[in-house]
């Protein structure tokens, strides 16, 4: 596509301050904060949970909770990690950057954005409101059916469940809408599609994904929502499966919508602090799209064992995504191969997203084998994959981004002693608790189960797998301490602290409301690293016969 | 590569994924599924290069309007839900923040005209 061509902007009008003009700003830029700080307080109390679970399950025969209240506060913890959490966080981030990164001064539709914001709040208010009801919603973050229609799971708990999921899908969709339309469209003068930054080509193929496979849950919800008001419509089994390929037809896509822009913060925090340019870019580019249009064929997999799917296909599909896997991680690999590596937090972070990252991918080949995923369907090694995923791989990613990110958004810095305590903590407990669940699984643990007997032979790894659940939880109040004490301080943070390459780095910090102007112009875009472009031509020519008043000329 | 190209190109191979799996002899209502997936990109791709051929210059920005009658519209959605979940007055109260957000949304319309 052409790029837009120069135009004039909105005059800047201040900013107003005050709580209820952030609740209706349509600022792009408070929108994506409220949508991250929303999903932040979220990830706090649905860890709370986790820990809940962790400690019913520390000991055998655990008496911490009651088997329906354990169902509960599963389910929740399921859901709302998935549906109020990681997404978001995802598509937060997006909202926030995007049109920073390709040079816009806002937000294609930004109403539409804030009502997705809204919707999703509406969304997280009506689930946290199906757990905490007699009688709450016990079936897990699927809802199967039948058990979840109204003669298994009678009484509202459900209907909110329902409710909750479609209100936030809904606010997903949206904002999977306004993000993808941004990239398409609102680039600045010269960024061609090949010059967008790895992270917005990340955020785009996930944008793809979510507008076709949301509406998927949508339809989903409303079968459910039909079975609920008619039980006897799953009686026939014809539905029950619809409703497993309408669920997962959205549910394994969004298992990528919640990683793949964390690949792209990585890809990008990786390049910044390796002092290089993002190696194999158009490769990477290339394989970000296969890999989408791949993981929106593979959703049978997760559906091997009701003997409903052609094993065939989605197993070879599954198998076929390590290929452009592959060089999405030779391309992260090229990029710090070589280069002189700056130990950030956010670059630990990045760093360790690669192997924990390769495990949860690796084992998800594993589990997308028929054969092994007969032994190990509905195991704790499942469980063990998918946090793997999602809190080693996703969650770190998302770290990496808050700490590169975090001075751009709010003008501060934040301690980076405190940043590694937190990293070192989070990685000890992440491994502590999730690599146990493998053996778990291996030995014949069932997911979902509210305690086991003492001598099913779980006993240790579960101690074990509890105690690093706890370290975990020390870890995010090192960070909670972190963003308290970093506020206080208020150590200033320049618009360019760590030599970024991509354009929200030109912009001040925090962005002005247009995000760009006369004093932080959109600088010349000449390929996906306009910055570092600027720098090492500054270079040249201070390093040339003309001396160093080149240098400041380029600058400008 | 031009913007419509990359989406009709990422279309282009869903597609193609789901011809191959029809020839694995997979349910009609799951290729339906995944080829009207498909489909919706496709036509995602046309839009945008509608959008793009009938753009003759440069963008002109618009300020956004205010963001209330955005927030009373959701609070209405989530009352009609609720009412679905619990009762239906509820959704009949619902009526009162979609009413007050059409209002201030023809109120800003008019102060914008």
């Amino acid at each position: 596509m052409t790029a837009l061509r120069p135009h004039p902007i909105p005059r800047p009008a201040a900013a107003r301050a005050g709580a209820l003009n952030w609740l209706v700003s349509t600022d792009h830029k408070r929108i994506g904060l409220l949508i991250l700080g929303t999903a932040l307080v979220l990830f706090y109390a649905f860890g709370a949970l986790a820990l809940t679970i962790r400690a019913q399950l520390a000991q055998p025969d655990g008496q911490v909770l009651s088997p329906q209240a354990y169902n509960v506060i599963f389910t929740l913890h399921g859901t709302g990690m998935i549906a109020l959490v990681v997404t978001p966080f995802a598509l937060g981030l997006g909202v926030y950057l995007i049109p920073l990164q390709v040079g816009a001064p806002m937000i294609a539709a930004p109403r539409l954005t804030l009502l997705g914001y809204w919707l999703y709040a509406g969304g997280a208010v009506a689930l946290i409101a199906a757990a905490v009801i007699p009688d709450g919603a016990a079936d897990g973050w699927w809802a199967y059916t039948p058990l979840s229609d109204g003669s298994y799971s009678a009484g509202p708990g459900m209907d909110l469940w329902i409710l909750g999921v479609f209100l936030a899908a809904c606010g997903m969709v949206l904002l999977c809408g306004t993000v993808g339309w941004t990239i398409l469209t609102y680039r600045a003068p010269g960024m061609t599609m090949m010059r967008i930054p790895v992270f917005a080509w990340a955020m785009l193929v996930t944008c793809l994904m979510g507008v076709i496979s949301f509406p998927s849950l949508l339809s989903a919800m409303g079968l459910l929502g039909a079975g609920r008001i008619d039980p006897g419509l799953f009686r026939a089994n014809a539905w029950n499966v619809l409703y497993e390929h309408l669920f997962w037809f959205y549910g394994h896509p969004v298992v990528y919508i919640m990683f793949f822009p964390f690949i792209g913060a990585v890809a990008e925090v990786l390049a910044t602090f390796a002092g290089r340019r993002f190696f194999g870019y158009q490769g990477t580019a290339l394989a970000l799209l296969v890999f989408a249009a791949l993981s929106m064929a593979v959703w049978g997999h997760h559906m091997f064992a009701t003997g409903q799917v052609t094993n065939d296909y989605y197993s070879l599909t599954s198998i076929l995504l390590s290929i452009p896997a592959g060089v999405e991680y030779f391309g992260l690999l090229g990029t710090i191969a070589g280069g002189r590596l700056r130990y950030t937090t956010a670059m630990l972070f990045a760093l360790a997203f690669i192997p924990q990252f390769l495990i949860g991918g690796l084992t998800g080949i594993m589990v997308a084998t028929p054969s092994i995923d007969y032994n190990v369907n509905d195991s704790y090694f499942v469980t063990a994959h998918f946090h793997y995923t999602l809190l080693a791989g996703s969650v770190f990613g998302f770290f990496a981004a808050v700490y590169y990110w975090f001075p751009k958004a709010t003008g501060v810095m934040l301690s980076e002693r405190l940043g590694r305590l937190h990293f070192i903590l989070m990685a000890i407990g992440t491994n502590v608790t999730f690599l146990p669940m493998f053996g778990l699984g291996v030995l014949g643990m069932s997911r979902r189960v509210a305690s086991y007997p003492a001598n099913a032979g779980f006993t240790t790894l579960n101690l074990v797998s509890s105690i690093g659940a706890f370290i975990l939880g020390l870890s995010m109040l090192a960070f909670a301490y972190n963003l308290y004490s970093s506020a206080r301080r208020k150590v200033p943070a320049p618009a360019d602290p760590w030599q970024g390459q991509t354009l929200e780095w030109a912009a001040a910090s925090p962005p002005s409301r247009f995000n760009f102007g006369p004093r932080h112009p959109v600088p010349l875009v000449r390929s996906y690293a306009p910055l570092l472009d600027l720098r090492e031509a500054a270079a040249r020519q201070a390093a040339g016969p003309a001396g160093d008043g080149s240098a400041k000329e380029a600058d400008s | 590569m031009r913007a419509p190209l990359v989406v009709a190109f990422w279309g282009l191979l869903n597609g193609a994924l789901a011809a191959t799996l029809a020839g694995f002899g997979e349910q009609p209502a799951v290729l339906v599924l995944y080829g009207g997936a498909a489909a919706v990109i496709e036509v995602i791709a046309v839009v945008l290069w509608l959008s793009q051929r009938r753009r003759t210059g440069p963008p002109a920005w618009r300020l956004p309007g205010p963001g209330d009658s955005v927030l009373l519209l959701a609070g209405g959605i989530l009352l009609a839900g609720l009412g679905w979940a619990f009762h239906w007055y509820l959704a009949a109260v619902a009526v009162v923040p979609l009413a007050a957000a059409v209002v201030r949304e023809a109120s800003h319309r008019r102060q914008g005209s």
